[in-house]
């Protein structure tokens, strides 16, 4: 059984956490809790410990890159991917500066999301190989 | 035995002749193995070479094989139609590049800087470029790092090509990039752009041809007093103000009328004027000198070169009057599906370029039926009869595409008949009590769905003895078929081919001529014709014509001249918005009304409405609002489909409505010019009533696309 990851989703707009939290699950991981701002997220994040941060960029109170940061400070192991549109290169630089390790452009999809987690859990990738060699079996 | 080394390169030369014959460029994966094989062979041939000169007899048979092996890689690298290189992080570039790179870059690039060979002239690019690699080589995850270099521009122009950019870590302070020359595909989509700007300019003239021979006129009396324009009287500053407005309003309607070259012109006096602004120095003198080394009088030259060459010098003599000979629409018409088997891609522009013209050939059914009331005062003059000066009423939103012309054309017997037949000398209609002017009365209605064009006249109405005689005469029907007929039925009898087309019977028996033509033209078009005539009181004919069928007649927008600032934001938004829809969301647009300006208590805004306002070289704001259709449409491909509770809709809505105004204003927006990205805030939602107080002294200028789904209307202005 491949591992499910516990993920952690932040995202101000209701109908991005939503549609996140339905691909999350249908790719077989488990939402563990959610923040709808950055100050918020990192409470979330100590309180639950996630494998990993679904990180939306322009919130209000706190954006997405400074939440990366301080996250970061509190755990340097922090899996952040950010979820953004076309045109917010710079941006995107600095979160993944700030540690964040990739990203998923708007609309998302359960496939764009599974690429972004299966670059940064190229294990689990393994295991959903072995999931499909077990079955035949 | 092959050794590795040898393995590798037998089999890439394996794969290189396929990609030859398949004309396949390389992947960056694929050079990256190549370049590394050839730097080990390199390698292992300079250590051999170091050892002592007691060995080399014996190693020179080894070193040449090498040496043979490391120029195959070279050669390989060399021939393909790319280029590869690879710096440090310092940025240098190493010795070892492929040919293609002198071809691509320029010559000795060993030892320049990658950043300032690639992005010549861009100091931001450079920037970001160099920011980002120093992040990749700081960065320890690989992860990260390939995130990062994803981010990094993919395509350059150097030495006036235009190269895409692959980028790849080898080592973890080396990198390779490789070069893809894409010049020719860019020409040709550039060249496809120029053709569409030109097509557009061409349309706008002639749908707009007073506005353009004013405009032409103006312009070439202004280039010509230049010079009045600077009052030695007044100081430099009012001068250069009056002067800046001048340029400014001709730039404005220049682009109005697409004329691009012109615009540009205009834009770079505009440029030097606002320099002159803020130097304190500057004198009368000096806006004299700037004005007389301008050729103002050679800024249209190009443009109007290009008009000549497409509608024909005759354009130009015909001042006022728009008669643009068939023959160059139709030129036009084919370049257009020409290039819309070139390009798919923008196939939408061109359909829409493509309505733009129908719209420019079928004048208005109001203008098309206009010539008719002179005709008649022409034959009833002829005739000595009197009709009332009458104008056509109606029918100037509604559109006459090419193929309804044999049908306007053959309205001219309604109108001869009602001269001919119908209406009484002036003594006769005296003393049966009628006016002494008859009235003949041509009116357009129209609803969605269809028009109607009513025409009838004061006259003697149609006499259904003489037509039922006539009718005997031609053994068409026997006196027992005709007196079982309805009234309506005998006028139907007017229609009769062989009855209206002899004159000298009509012209006896006082019925129409070419009555059948009317009826088989409109039955053409799927639309009716209807009689209705009262012995001694008129006669009136109602045609009625199906607008469903027809899908060029659109109802014209309004275009009013104004604000270039307020068209600069407008036009890539409502572009960016149109791919957006279309591309992204797979929403058809059915229609792209021309851009309008509106009060903004005038107008209605719909249901949903988000607004984001733009700074930095500009102060306005910009406004998209939705039907609840198109929304919902919208809302349901971000959620994927699924089913929304319905206590969440309106927060739902709220969040879509925000997050499609960011996607489309904050990938649009750039100045034309120089492509600085304008300072967006985030968006907020609007209420109407918000809008409407901050903003009732404004005109602001608005766009409504017309989708399959409902409307999007995108406002620009200051509210």
């Amino acid at each position: 059984m491949a591992k499910k990851l516990n993920i952690l989703i932040v995202d101000d707009a209701k109908i991005m956490r939503v549609n996140l939290i339905r691909s999350i699950e249908s790719i077989g991981h488990k939402v563990i809790a959610e923040a709808n701002d950055g100050k918020s997220s990192i409470t979330a994040y100590e309180k639950y410990k996630p494998d990993l941060v679904t990180m939306d960029i322009t919130m209000p109170d706190m954006d997405g890159i400074t939440a990366v940061k301080k996250i970061k400070e509190i755990d340097p192991q922090l899996n952040a991917i950010m979820v953004t549109s076309h045109g917010q290169e710079p941006m995107v630089m600095n979160a993944l500066k700030a540690g964040a390790k990739g990203y998923i452009l708007k609309p998302i999809s359960a496939e764009k999301l599974k690429e972004a987690i299966g670059k940064i859990f190229p294990e689990l990738e393994n295991e959903v190989v072995d999931d499909l060699l077990d079955e035949e079996e | 035995m092959l050794s590795k080394e040898e393995l590798l390169i037998q089999e890439y030369e394996n794969f290189l002749n396929l990609r030859e014959q398949e004309g396949l460029p390389f992947s960056s994966k694929e050079v990256s193995t190549l370049l590394k094989a050839y730097k080990r062979s390199t390698k292992q041939l300079n250590k051999i070479i170091k050892i002592s000169d007691k060995q080399q007899d014996e190693l020179k048979e080894v070193s040449e094989t090498l040496n043979a092996k490391s120029l195959k890689v070279q050669s390989l690298l060399d021939n393909a139609e790319q280029g590869f290189l690879s710096f440090g992080d310092d940025f240098i570039i190493d010795a070892e590049y492929s040919k293609e790179c002198n071809r691509l870059l320029g010559p000795a690039l060993e030892g320049k800087d990658i950043s300032d060979v690639l992005y010549l002239q861009d100091g931001a690019k450079k920037h970001f470029f160099k920011e980002a690699l120093i992040n990749v080589v700081n960065e320890e995850s690989e992860l990260i790092k390939d995130s990062m270099i994803s981010l990094l521009p993919n395509e350059v122009i150097v030495n006036r090509r235009a190269i895409k950019v692959d980028y790849k870590i080898l080592t973890n302070k080396t990198f390779m990039i490789v070069l893809t020359n894409i010049t020719k595909e860019k020409l040709l989509e550039k060249k496809i752009e120029k053709e569409q700007e030109i097509l557009k300019m061409i349309v706008v003239i002639v749908s707009e041809p007073t506005q353009f021979y004013e405009l032409k006129d103006d312009f070439e009396r202004f280039a010509k007093n230049k010079r009045v324009f600077v009052n030695p009287n007044f100081s430099f500053k009012i001068n250069l103000n009056e002067l800046y407005r001048d340029i400014h309003t001709f730039k404005g309607n220049f682009s109005q009328l697409r004329m691009q070259n012109c615009v540009k012109e205009l834009h770079n006096l505009e440029s030097k004027l606002s320099v002159m602004n803020t130097d304190e120095n500057c004198t009368n003198q000096d806006l004299l000198d700037i004005l007389n080394t301008s050729d103002m009088n050679e800024w249209m030259d190009k443009d109007l070169f290009i008009i000549k060459e497409i509608l024909g010098i005759e354009f130009f003599d015909k001042q006022y009057k728009l008669e643009v000979d068939d023959k160059f629409i139709f030129n036009i018409e084919d370049k257009i599906t020409y290039l819309l088997q070139a390009d798919n891609q923008h196939m939408n522009t061109y359909e829409g370029i493509l309505n733009e013209i129908n719209k420019a050939r079928g004048t208005t059914l109001n203008t098309a039926l206009s010539i008719y009331p002179k005709l008649c005062q022409e034959i009833a003059k002829v005739q000595n009869k009197r009709v009332s000066d009458f104008k056509v009423i109606g029918g100037e939103d509604i559109l006459t595409p090419m193929h309804f012309k044999p049908f306007i054309k053959s309205l001219v017997h309604i109108f001869r008949n009602a001269i001919d037949h119908g209406i009484e000398h002036p003594d006769e209609r005296v003393e049966i009590g009628k006016k002494e002017y008859s009235s003949i009365v041509c009116l357009i209605e129209s609803n969605k769905d269809n028009f109607k064009i009513i025409i009838s006249d004061d006259g003697a109405g149609i006499n259904l003895e003489k037509l039922k005689d006539k009718v005997l005469k031609a053994k068409l029907f026997t006196e027992f078929e005709l007196s079982n007929m309805s009234e309506s039925s005998l006028l139907e009898l007017v229609f009769i081919d062989s009855l209206s087309t002899n004159d000298e019977i009509t012209k006896l028996s006082g019925r129409g001529i070419g009555m059948g033509a009317v009826k088989s033209e409109i039955e053409k078009l799927s639309g009716e014709i209807k009689i209705e005539s009262k012995q001694g009181e008129g006669s009136k004919f109602i045609l009625k014509i199906p607008t469903s069928l027809h899908g060029t007649l659109i109802n014209i927008a309004s275009n009013e001249r104004d604000n270039i600032t307020v068209e600069y934001i407008l036009s890539p938004v409502v572009n960016r918005a149109t791919t957006y829809l279309q591309s992204d969301m797979k929403i058809n647009i059915r229609n792209k009304a021309t851009f309008s300006y509106v009060l903004i208590n005038e107008t209605s805004i719909k249901d949903y409405c988000s607004y984001i306002h733009i700074s930095g070289l500009v102060d306005v704001s910009v406004c998209i609002s939705y039907d609840q259709f198109l929304l919902d449409k919208l809302l349901n491909e971000f959620n994927q489909g699924y089913p929304i509770k319905k206590e969440d809709l309106a927060e739902y809505r709220e969040s879509i409505s925000k997050e499609v105004i960011n996607i489309i204003v904050g990938n649009a927006l750039f100045n034309p010019y120089d492509k600085t990205v304008l300072e967006i805030t985030t968006p907020y939602i609007l209420e109407y009533d918000e809008l409407v107080s901050h903003s009732t002294h404004h005109k602001i200028a608005h766009v409504i696309i017309d989708t399959e789904y409902g409307e999007m209307q995108i406002l620009v202005g200051k509210f």
